[in-house]
């Protein structure tokens, strides 16, 4: 219909891309980490 | 007490706040229900609910028929709850959902018409409040012969219990 | 069937269930998010009154129910966890948090974006706004502290009393358009009025829909994921858990 609300509509797009890219990777990344230090036994998480 | 096992008493204390907590909110918002309210209907403000020169929030529907453009920005039209009406003036620039028959906020003070001598409230900002009904344009064509599509029951009286406003008629 | 919750609910054998469970459910959420964001923002018709505006739509209100939903599911862990001392449902409350408040985050912004072009106005301090915001620094105050103490344990149950006391507010999120005049309007889908008397038109019912179940989907992949990872840290001194690590 009209173009002006194109930067509002694709805004809030782009933010729920962002949110659930955040949502898969920090997972990811924290457990990564958290093999990493159950490698070194003996070691304090943290 | 003393016959309850550990976990059970737990489960009394995770009650006991559960329901603690609900009361205590419950209670805090009847008794500022009021202050809670966003905004004002013309019902309240011609009652005399709203103290005079303040600035407040008035929302209702725009009445249909009631809108007039006037030099520059300037435009009139008259707003409108369930029940009472009140001229309202504005000069500025209008949401795009701004129309006849939908709902809008204004915020601004209560002033006097200088011509009828009749309480009006002149605006500083206007917001459209749209309702929940969504549909392509060809179906709210089909629609647009039915009386009053717009409902009247969003504009909830500051000064009304509770239940009144759930139990307002709908378009 | 009560053997089959303590089974699950020991540390090893949910991690494996989890295991098997997350990229299915991940799967399943992308595709249904994909097909839902395509049909919202070209197959589904432009609103009479919004025009395109209205397609924000399909991310604000999946982030909003998600964002009360994820509150519930927190406090009734919380209960559990406080109740049972379970350790699991522990670990399910502070896995939730960060996800509930990242979504709950996206609900504020999604629904600024559409103020603007509908109302007029990025903000206003109406009952519906204000409460989901207080909902933010709840889920806040839950990943705070967690944070604020060292001992597992001690911030989890610390946690769990906030999510309780915090959940008084997801009523009021929910209701909060109905028991006060706000410039929000009403729920669309998720009332019971609304479940009579559908207020969307079907043609754009069904992406939201789509993205609903998808984003649903997404948040439990997300959360065993997390739980996940709780669990680990926790019981990294077990056996099971250097038996899972390649050394």
């Amino acid at each position: 219909m009209n173009e002006k609300y194109a930067l509002y509509v694709w805004s809030s797009y782009g933010l729920t891309l962002a949110v659930l890219m955040w949502n898969l990777l920090a997972p990811y990344l924290r457990r990564n980490e958290l093999r990493r230090h159950l490698s070194e036994p003996l070691e304090e998480v943290e | 007490m003393s016959g309850m096992s550990k976990r059970q008493k737990r489960m009394s204390a995770v009650i006991v706040l559960l329901i603690g907590v609900g009361t205590a909110a419950a209670l805090g918002f009847t008794a500022f229900r009021k202050n809670m309210m966003y905004f004002y209907t013309p019902s309240d403000l011609l009652a005399g609910a709203a103290p005079a020169g303040a600035t407040l929030q008035l929302g209702g529907l725009v009445e249909k028929g009631s809108l007039r453009r006037e030099e520059g920005l300037k435009v009139a039209f008259v707003m409108a709850d369930c029940e009472k009406q009140l001229p309202v003036s504005y000069e500025g620039i209008l949401p795009d959902l701004f129309r006849e028959g939908q709902g809008v906020v204004a915020t601004g003070k209560i002033g006097i018409d200088p011509v009828s001598g009749q309480r009006m409230f002149v605006a500083s900002q206007i917001l459209a409040k749209h309702d929940e009904n969504y549909m392509p344009p060809q179906v709210a064509a089909s629609l647009k012969t039915a009386d009053g599509k717009h409902s009247c029951a969003p504009f909830k009286s500051v000064y009304k219990p509770m239940t009144a406003a759930t139990d307002a008629p709908r378009s | 069937m009560w053997t089959w919750f303590h089974r699950l609910a020991s540390p090893p054998s949910f991690y494996r269930f989890a295991d098997l469970l997350a990229p299915w459910l991940l799967a399943l959420a992308l595709l249904l998010l994909a097909i839902g964001t395509y049909a919202g923002l070209f197959l589904a018709p432009a609103d009479y009154q919004q025009g395109d505006a209205f397609r924000v739509i399909y991310v604000h209100v999946p982030a909003a129910a998600l964002s009360l939903f994820v509150y519930s599911l927190m406090a009734v862990s919380a209960a559990i966890a406080l109740i049972w001392r379970m350790k699991l449902a522990e670990c399910a409350v502070v896995a939730a948090a960060p996800i509930g408040a990242s979504f709950t985050a996206l609900a504020l912004l999604t629904g600024m974006l559409w103020g603007k072009p509908t109302w007029g106005a990025y903000w206003v301090w109406d009952a519906r706004l204000t409460s989901e915001l207080v909902l933010l620094f709840l889920y806040m105050g839950v990943i705070g502290l967690n944070q604020a103490y060292s001992d597992a344990r001690t911030a989890a149950r610390a946690c769990a009393w906030l999510a309780l006391v915090g959940v008084v507010n997801v009523p009021i999120v929910h209701y909060s358009v109905q028991w006060w005049n706000s410039l929000h309007q009403g729920s669309t889908i998720l009332s019971l009025d609304a479940i009579r008397d559908p207020k969307i038109s079907g043609a754009m019912l069904w992406p939201l829909l789509l993205m609903l179940f998808g984003s649903f989907t997404f948040f439990f992949a997300v959360w065993l994921r997390r739980l996940q990872n709780e669990v680990l840290a926790r019981e990294r001194g077990a056996r099971w858990v250097q038996e899972l690590v390649p050394s």
